[in-house]
């Protein structure tokens, strides 16, 4: 998916699932936080399997190598929170590691085709020098959702 | 702000009027004859007919109007309060609420129901005879404009009418032969009390106008009562301390001299009675003529070197500075100014005296009240949630980090812990309302039904200042209503049975509400002819809800009313036919957290009491463990805990299983399986089993896997950024900073009836 037409560079925030990269943009970044024990809910959603607090509120926590198609993640002291606020609300995802943000120019993400049905997350891809990082479309996670919430 | 917006406060302000005028109107017909509550009575819908005339809403000013002259003419003691003009006027209220409803949504009324109160107020109004001879309202024959003549000082009785301008000779009257030569001349004579308050001067409006007005609706005599005037150390500068006693002889009726004051009723004590009042006159001349009339100069700096001597001399001095105001009138160009002159020339003495002596404030300040948008109000309340469980948070970290020694660190957690508790009652206390509005609204619903059906109910209210969470109280209605209908429509027998029973035949419904271990208890009791029990038990059959050998005790049978599609009217009449029975009337109360009971005894009528939590911020709940997960169960819907022995559980199917409580068997339904937390169906005997009553009055045993305790949790939604969750109500947020999920009883008792047993067999295998 081709974005915004700007001369703009775009600020990405990159986290690792595995020995894996992937980015979000950062303007749908609300924290990044440390792990904390999250709920589980009952009926094991597939996407949605527990929630955590985020200042009061409660927060559906996404497992992010879930929804990658890289496995169910065992959580752990490891692993980090970022929060996102697309669509459908503030939504946690639970991801192995940040990393440090990134400023690339529209042109280096390119969009992929082709991809399996899990992966549609991700529509694009960034080239880095000899980095591979798979942009992921926060809005189609919470399609994600709400389809696994209907 | 545009006109929609100051529209709606309007709305909201007739609101609050409606309900001053409904308790007002109460309070009447309960005897009360303080003439403060009709005054109350009579702004109410004075300032909806005032607003209404603002935006143009005919129909509503045309009703208030007439409304508010029958009022006036109680106000006035022209027409007594009988129990037919209180009847009417409860009516009328009712009538205005309509209007103002309708004027709100867009929507009309009924024409027929206005005109016919109109004519009975009107009737009212005029029907009845006037007190005072000589005091008609409408003379027949007008004279001439009477002269605008406005005299201050010389004393009536000796005041011989002068000609003005105009050349007009006004009517010469004296006391004795007063009543009677007024009524010849058409003219009525009135005397005028009027006080006016500081708000009065602080909203802009001025005694001098208000008098100047006074006398375009007749010939005056004013005398400016200077007596309540304080020492200067004592006066507000601000504050307003004359009044004036006038005689107005009009050709005019009293309504005319009401509207000069108009705008500035609610400022001012405003007293008209008809005739005259010599004897006031009388003693105020003689007051004026004691007083030194001439301003006696005096030093300001001995104000401020001698304050102890002072306040004794200056009565005297300050009672002079009126001087000039109640000169006033007569002058119209000097007039406007000097009453606001005064308090701002004493002001300068006053800031002196001040720094001495309190000032003394000129009426006791009524308690103040703001309007805050209740998002504002529910923030506050989510972020005292979150310090509360911030705080559990920190106590609990403190513990676990065994800080020894350090009893400052526990000193200050307990103070945080004490301050914490006490902003969350703070700021629930907030929320918290009195059921007053809505026990109001029960009173018309009792007319209404009464007439509907026939029946002569009187409602008692108790405990109106109950106070409640507003949450709690909008919810509260709906039920509420339903229990009343359903008291005068089945309860309450018909003047004719009551009568042959022996008993009154106005029958008397008991609204109370009261607070009871931290949840509010509301009492619905009627004196009515109890329950039929041998018709419930045989509706009950004959519903197939019970077989015909079923043995239940009354309190069982009394109970079955709750049950869903139960109905005892004979022929469903339009109040409480129609399915909507005591079943919805039971859910609405649990899905807020409460219970609702039934006495009943035959022949003497039956008591519904219902039990709230006071909010639906916090809830009362039993934290379990299930499946390693911890859920918290409201405390409302759990009947009783138990240990399941093995020979209590029997097996049925493959995996369904009963559970032995005393004579009944009672589905159990293993909470951890179906949410699904874990595969299979877990050992009952390593749980416990929680005996819960959900909707449809079906009893299930819900196995958990041990109970943590008991406590007190925030309710916080999943919706807002989830969705729901089926089988959760909600979530809390417990000490450990985790989430832990607030059971739905009720979805899980309805997903485990897919296979399970039907209800019905609940009550059928009883006995």
């Amino acid at each position: 998916m081709n974005t915004t037409p700007s001369d703009m560079s775009r600020d990405l925030v990159v986290f690792d699932i595995g020995d894996r990269e992937f980015a979000i943009d950062n303007s749908a970044v609300c924290d990044i936080r440390d792990w904390a024990p999250a709920t589980t809910l009952p009926h094991r959603p597939r996407h949605i399997q527990s929630v955590i607090t985020v200042d009061g509120a409660v927060v559906p926590l996404v497992d992010m190598s879930l929804q990658l198609g890289l496995g169910r993640a065992d959580p752990c002291q490891r692993h980090t929170i970022i929060l996102v606020r697309p669509a459908s609300g503030l939504t946690a995802l639970l991801v192995d590691e940040v990393n440090r943000p990134i400023a690339v120019e529209p042109a280096r993400i390119q969009p992929v085709a082709g991809l399996a049905p899990e992966k549609t997350l991700i529509s694009s891809m960034v080239t880095l020098e000899d980095r591979m990082i798979c942009f992921v479309e926060l809005n189609a996670l919470s399609g994600n959702v709400e389809s696994e919430a209907a | 702000m545009d006109m929609n917006e100051i529209k709606e406060i309007f709305f909201q302000e007739c609101e609050e009027q409606l309900a001053e005028l409904e308790s007002g109107l109460l309070a009447l017909n309960d005897g009360d004859t303080d003439p403060e509550t009709v005054n109350a009575v009579f702004r109410a819908v004075h300032s909806i007919k005032g607003g209404a005339g603002a935006f143009g809403l005919d129909d509503l000013v045309g009703f208030a109007h007439v409304f508010e002259t029958t009022l006036d003419c109680v106000r006035s003691g022209k027409i007594d309060v009988s129990p037919e003009l209180m009847k009417i006027m409860l009516r009328s209220a009712d009538v205005l609420a309509d209007l103002t409803a309708a004027s709100r949504d867009g929507g009309s009324i009924d024409p027929s129901r206005t005109t016919g109160l109109v004519a009975e107020l009107e009737a009212f109004a005029k029907g009845q005879p006037l007190p005072s001879g000589g005091a008609a309202p409408a003379p027949a024959e007008v004279e001439a404009a009477p002269p605008v003549e406005v005299e201050a000082d010389e004393p009536v009785a000796e005041t011989p009418a002068p000609t003005d301008e105009s050349g007009f000779q006004p009517v010469p009257f004296s006391f004795d032969e007063f009543g009677d030569e007024e009524a010849e001349a058409g003219k009525s004579v009135f005397t005028v009390r009027f006080r006016p308050r500081s708000d009065l001067y602080a909203k802009g409006n001025e005694a001098v106008l208000l008098l100047r007005e006074l006398g375009k609706v007749g010939s005056l005599h004013v005398r400016c009562e200077t007596a309540d005037l304080p020492s200067v150390e004592q006066l507000d500068p601000e504050g307003a301390y004359f009044s004036w006693l006038i005689r107005v002889e009009t050709d005019k009726d009293e309504e005319a001299i009401h509207q000069v004051f108009e705008f500035a009723e609610w400022d001012c004590t405003l007293e008209i009675t008809p005739g005259a009042d010599e004897e006031a006159f009388a003693a105020l001349s003689a007051q004026g003529e004691d007083q030194p009339m001439a301003p006696v100069p005096f030093d300001l700096s001995m104000l401020d070197d001698e304050p102890a001597v002072a306040p004794g001399e200056e009565p005297a001095e300050v009672a002079a500075a009126p001087e000039p105001a109640a000169a006033a009138p007569a002058n119209a160009d000097e007039a406007p100014v000097a009453p606001a002159n005064l308090p701002r020339a004493a002001k300068a003495i006053a800031a002196e005296a001040e720094k001495k002596e309190a000032v003394a404030a000129a009426v006791p300040a009524a308690p103040q009240t703001i309007r805050v948008d209740l998002d504002r109000v529910d923030r506050l309340i989510n972020l005292v949630g979150e310090l509360v469980i911030n705080q559990a948070m920190l106590a609990q970290s403190v513990v676990e980090n065994e800080t020894g020694g350090a009893s400052a660190i526990n000193l200050g957690l307990e103070e945080l812990q004490q301050l914490t508790r006490e902003i969350q009652d703070s700021v629930m206390a907030i929320r918290a309302q009195p059921v007053k509005p809505v026990f109001q609204r029960m009173g018309r619903i009792v007319r209404e039904i009464a007439d509907m059906t026939g029946k002569s109910v009187r409602l008692v209210t108790e405990g109106e200042n109950t106070e409640v969470d507003k949450t709690v109280i909008d919810k509260l209605a709906e039920p509420l209503t339903h229990m009343i209908r359903n008291a005068v429509d089945h309860g309450l027998e018909t003047p004719e049975k009551r009568t042959a029973a022996g008993k009154n035949a106005e029958g008397v419904l008991r609204l109370s509400a009261k607070h009871r271990s931290g949840r509010i208890v509301i009492e619905i009791a009627d004196d009515g002819a109890g329950i039929n029990r041998e018709r419930v038990r045989a509706k009950a059959i004959e519903n197939g809800l019970i077989t015909a050998d079923t043995n239940l005790s009354d309190e069982e049978i009394d109970n079955l009313i709750f049950h869903p599609g139960f109905s005892t009217a004979e022929k469903l009449s339009d109040i409480s036919g129609r399915g909507v029975g005591m079943d919805v009337v039971k859910r609405s109360i649990q899905s807020l957290g409460g219970r609702i009971s039934i006495t009943s005894k035959p022949g003497q009528g039956s008591v519904f009491t219902m039990s709230l939590p006071l909010t639906l911020a916090v809830l009362d709940g039993m934290v379990v463990s299930v499946a390693n997960q911890t859920l918290v169960v409201p405390l409302t819907a759990i009947v009783e805990t138990l240990q399941p022995e093995k020979a209590d559980i029997h097996s049925f199917g493959s995996s369904q299983r009963l559970i032995a409580i005393r004579d009944t068997f009672c589905p159990l339904v293993d909470v951890g399986h179906i949410l699904e937390f874990r595969p299979d169906l877990a050992d009952p005997i390593n749980g416990v089993a929680l005996l819960v009553e959900s909707e449809g009055g079906g009893q299930r045993a819900l196995m958990v896997d041990g109970i943590q305790g008991q406590r007190q949790v925030v309710i916080k939604s999943l919706e807002a950024n989830y969705t729901n969750v089926p089988g959760i109500a909600a979530a809390t947020i417990l000490g450990d900073g985790r989430v832990a999920l607030i059971l739905d009883v009720d979805a899980v008792v309805t997903a485990s009836r897919g296979q399970a047993l039907r209800p019905e067999m609940t009550l059928a295998a009883t006995g």
